[in-house]
């Protein structure tokens, strides 16, 4: 395969997978949301910061999209694997990894999702568990986190930005 | 500092008549938590009369203040209000005893009271009458397609006249079973509406019982016709009119509510708060112990204020009161309630201790640790000057305004001060100004297309150097954590425990870091500290474990290297926040250009999206850094010697926000 493939690829699949699981995480815990501002709309503030949490995976996909660009010269410059020699075809398979990886463990927004969405029942009958909750909902978010700074590595080290 | 507050055990006996002085002044001091007295001889105290009157007027008072505190002139509001929120005023009240208290709110209930609950009575008859002529309204937009005058829609004499609906598929075959059952002595008009038909009957009032079975069984729904006369039209604008008379009538009534609200809300409030603290005082009476002329009490307090209790104990009783002030014993160690003590810098940040547990009273409050710790951190996350800047002059704001308060938000804000004075330095530290709007800035003013401000390295270009520092500082965290459990374990005397438990992991961190140094005349001592380390970790797993040791030593020995690991959040985190702040930058960037002829719309443009996405992007980080700046407190760094078992202290405190006690001995 040429190189703008496996680059494309990985850019596409970060944002891509990671976006679509955030977006599932927090239909989850935004479904749960509504319900609970019907029964006080005070609870609004604490539930949309819950509802929020599943939304970091597609901000670390876009990350990793705008440095997979970057580091392939798509962003400032020209691309810079234009002929496919072997070491294009290996920085480029190392940039759809790191993409990979995002996007894969971005997935984790979607048990997040689920974990905001009971933090978010639990809050609505007893306000003081919000920070309890964010923790928990947080305990998901560390796999992506993994993903990420694997994914940095993999584009510093392995490309260079 | 590290240590809770010193506790120690109160006994007072004294006479009855002393009791509600007594237990007033220890609620309005507020230093001592009350326990249950266990004396087999006595008999347990009970809330008497005049407390269960408080807890009826309160209750009473309460739905008073609901009615009122929905037509009260509403102040300010907004975001001024949540910055810097006024403070109430405290009104005195002269305290002569509950009796007495009891008396001054029935004297002002007596007043208010019919008052108030005639305002509310007329306000909500009104509404249910507005209810009924809407109601009437629905029904003659109904039948105004009839159009027949309403008066012959009631009964008279000896026809009975019926008005109702039923479905338009039922209507034939009901219509032709009346006129059977009625041997034709029906008179009948129907007028199509949508799937229903409307209908009126006229029939002699002797057919009535016969014909209405016939009419229940089509599911024929009655409608009552309202009073009046002409057709339903001119009716209806009869009831319009009288709607609009209602409706003044309600804004007269609203007034009169408001008015009161403006003269009774305050005091209403006011006695609420007294009621209310009657009612807690009076939940600590089966706690107490007592005779016919005396009664007795135990409690903690701290040690710091046993000379004031001591005094107020003894003004109040006028000296005739046996007190004992007592060390607590071994057996009670897990009864003493924990009460954190830190210096004023530090004691915003118990909130977070707290909402985690309270350590045992043998225990280190780690309170001072991750004062500095979770700010450190939250500021690595952040890392970014102008970010930070934005988050501290936010958290300056609130703790100005919420300081007289000292509340939660005052304390969360302060937090957030701290790790704000963090964030700027690390943004400092690594160059990072809005992420790199610093440097384009530098680019443009310079004109050299390279130029970069000092940092110490390039997050983005060289993350591996931030990953290293990020798990350095994890073992730094770990190895603390481990040390103050080896330290806290062997003064408690669980040498055993500290040794098998804590010491292992001391050992393998400081071979990790000997390792870390390449030093090649180094690596035979640690290689040796290494051994020593995970031989009395296999040991402290066979005693603790037995036979599933084999399991546990591999699962607990990853367990510790996910803990560390765990702190490469670090530095995601941090790039992260560098990262989304570069993708604003360019975004900005490439709409920057765009002009139409002479109007520079892309600058326009690029600038809102700077802006936007910069705030955007500080909430998020932000929000990410204090969740995970927790989480490696609580998880990681707790993980490590911490229980959080301790009971918090509780003390017997009344709460006074509008009121204020005035009260001699």
């Amino acid at each position: 395969m040429d190189p703008i493939v496996y680059v494309s690829l990985g850019a596409a699949l970060a944002a891509g997978l990671a976006g679509a699981a955030s977006a599932f995480g927090v239909g989850v815990a935004g479904a749960a949301a509504a319900g609970v501002v019907a029964e006080d709309e005070k609870n609004f503030k604490n539930a949309l910061i819950l509802e929020g949490l599943p939304m970091t995976q597609s901000i670390y996909g876009l990350i990793t999209l705008f440095l997979i660009l970057l580091s392939a010269g798509i962003i400032g410059g020209g691309f810079k694997f234009t002929t496919a020699n072997p070491e294009n075809i290996v920085k480029s398979a190392i940039l759809l990894g790191a993409g990979l990886t995002v996007g894969l463990t971005g997935l984790s927004a979607i048990p997040q999702g689920i974990i905001a969405s009971a933090g978010i029942g639990a809050v609505a009958k007893n306000p003081k568990t919000f920070t309890q909750g964010i923790i928990f909902a947080a305990m998901a978010e560390t796999m992506a986190i993994f993903g990420l700074v694997g994914a940095l590595i993999m584009i510093a080290t392995g490309v260079g930005l | 500092m590290f240590r809770p507050e010193e506790m120690v055990k109160i006994e007072v006996v004294t006479l009855s008549r002393f009791k509600d002085a007594l237990l007033t002044y220890l609620h309005e001091a507020g230093v001592v938590e009350i326990r249950e007295l266990d004396v087999k001889l006595a008999q347990r105290d009970s809330p008497n009369e005049y407390h269960r009157k408080a807890a009826s007027y309160s209750i009473t008072i309460s739905r008073l203040a609901d009615f009122l505190r929905a037509y009260r002139k509403s102040e300010g509001g907004g975001i001024k209000a949540f910055i810097s929120p006024p403070e109430r005023k405290r009104k005195k009240y002269r305290y002569g005893g509950i009796e007495k208290l009891i008396r001054d709110v029935e004297d002002f209930l007596s007043v208010v009271e019919p008052e108030i609950k005639a305002v509310e009575g007329k306000i909500s008859s009104t509404q249910s009458e507005m209810e009924k002529i809407k109601e009437n309204i629905a029904v003659l937009e109904l039948l105004s397609s009839l159009n027949l005058d309403v008066r012959y829609l009631h009964h008279s004499g000896l026809v009975e006249v019926v008005v109702g609906v039923v479905e338009r598929a039922k209507f034939g075959p009901m219509l032709e079973e009346v006129t059977k059952t009625a041997g034709g002595r029906v008179a009948v008009a129907s007028r199509e509406d949508g799937d229903r038909v409307i209908v009126v009957l006229a029939f002699l009032r002797r057919d009535y019982d016969r014909l209405n079975a016939v009419l229940a069984k089509h599911s024929f729904e009655r409608i009552e016709v309202p009073a009046g006369e002409g057709t339903p039209r001119e009716l209806i604008k009869v009831y319009e009119k009288k709607l609009l008379e209602k409706e003044k009538e309600l804004n007269d009534l609203a007034e009169e509510a408001r008015r009161m609200a403006e003269l009774y809300y305050d005091d209403i409030v006011f006695y609420q708060e007294l009621m209310e603290n009657e009612r807690d005082k009076a939940t600590v009476l089966p706690m107490l112990a007592r005779t016919n002329m005396t009664f007795a009490l135990t409690g903690w307090l701290p040690r710091k204020d046993v000379p004031k209790v001591l005094e107020g104990v003894k003004k109040v009783t006028q000296g005739k009161a046996y007190i004992n002030i007592r060390e607590p014993s071994k057996e009670e160690l897990d009864e003493i309630p924990i009460k954190l003590k830190n210096p004023g810098w530090a004691r915003p940040f118990e909130m977070l201790t707290e909402m985690y547990g309270v350590p045992k009273y043998n225990e280190v409050d780690p309170t001072p640790i991750i004062a500095f710790t979770y700010s450190f951190f939250f500021g690595f996350m952040l890392t970014d000057f102008m970010y930070g800047l934005i988050v501290g002059i936010v958290a300056y704001l609130l703790v100005k305004g919420h300081k007289k308060f000292n509340d939660g938000t005052y304390k969360f804000a302060y937090t957030l001060l701290i790790s704000s004075f963090f964030t700027m330095l690390m943004g400092i530290l690594f160059g990072s100004y809005f992420g790199n709007a610093g440097d384009i800035v530098l680019q443009y003013v310079t004109g050299n297309p390279n130029a970069q401000l000092w940092r110490i390295a390039d997050a983005l270009r060289d993350p591996m150097f931030v990953l290293m520092l990020a798990l350095a500082i994890g073992l730094a965290h770990l190895f603390t954590g481990y040390t103050i459990g080896f330290i806290v374990r062997w003064k408690n005397g669980d040498a055993k425990g500290a040794i098998l438990e804590q010491l292992p992991w001391m050992l393998v961190i400081l071979s990790i870091v000997i390792f870390a140094t390449k030093n090649a005349s180094l690596m035979l001592p640690a290689k040796a500290l290494f051994g020593i380390g995970i031989v009395l970790f296999a040991i402290g797993e066979v005693v603790a474990n037995g036979g599933l040791a084999a399991l546990m030593i591999i699962s607990d020995f990853f367990g510790f290297v996910g803990t560390w690991l765990s702190y490469a959040r670090l530095m995601a985190l941090a790039l992260a926040t560098s990262g989304i702040a570069m993708v604003v930058n360019v975004l900005a960037g490439m709409v920057w250009g765009i002009k139409i002829s002479v109007v520079p719309l892309g600058a326009v443009i690029g600038l809102i999206i700077f802006i936007g996405g910069q705030i955007f992007s500080t909430a998020i980080n932000a929000l990410g850094a204090f969740v995970h700046s927790l989480r490696l407190q609580y998880v990681e760094f707790f993980g490590t010697f911490y229980s959080g078992e301790g009971k918090p202290f509780s003390p017997f405190k009344s709460k006074r926000e509008v009121s204020e006690l005035e009260f001699e001995a």
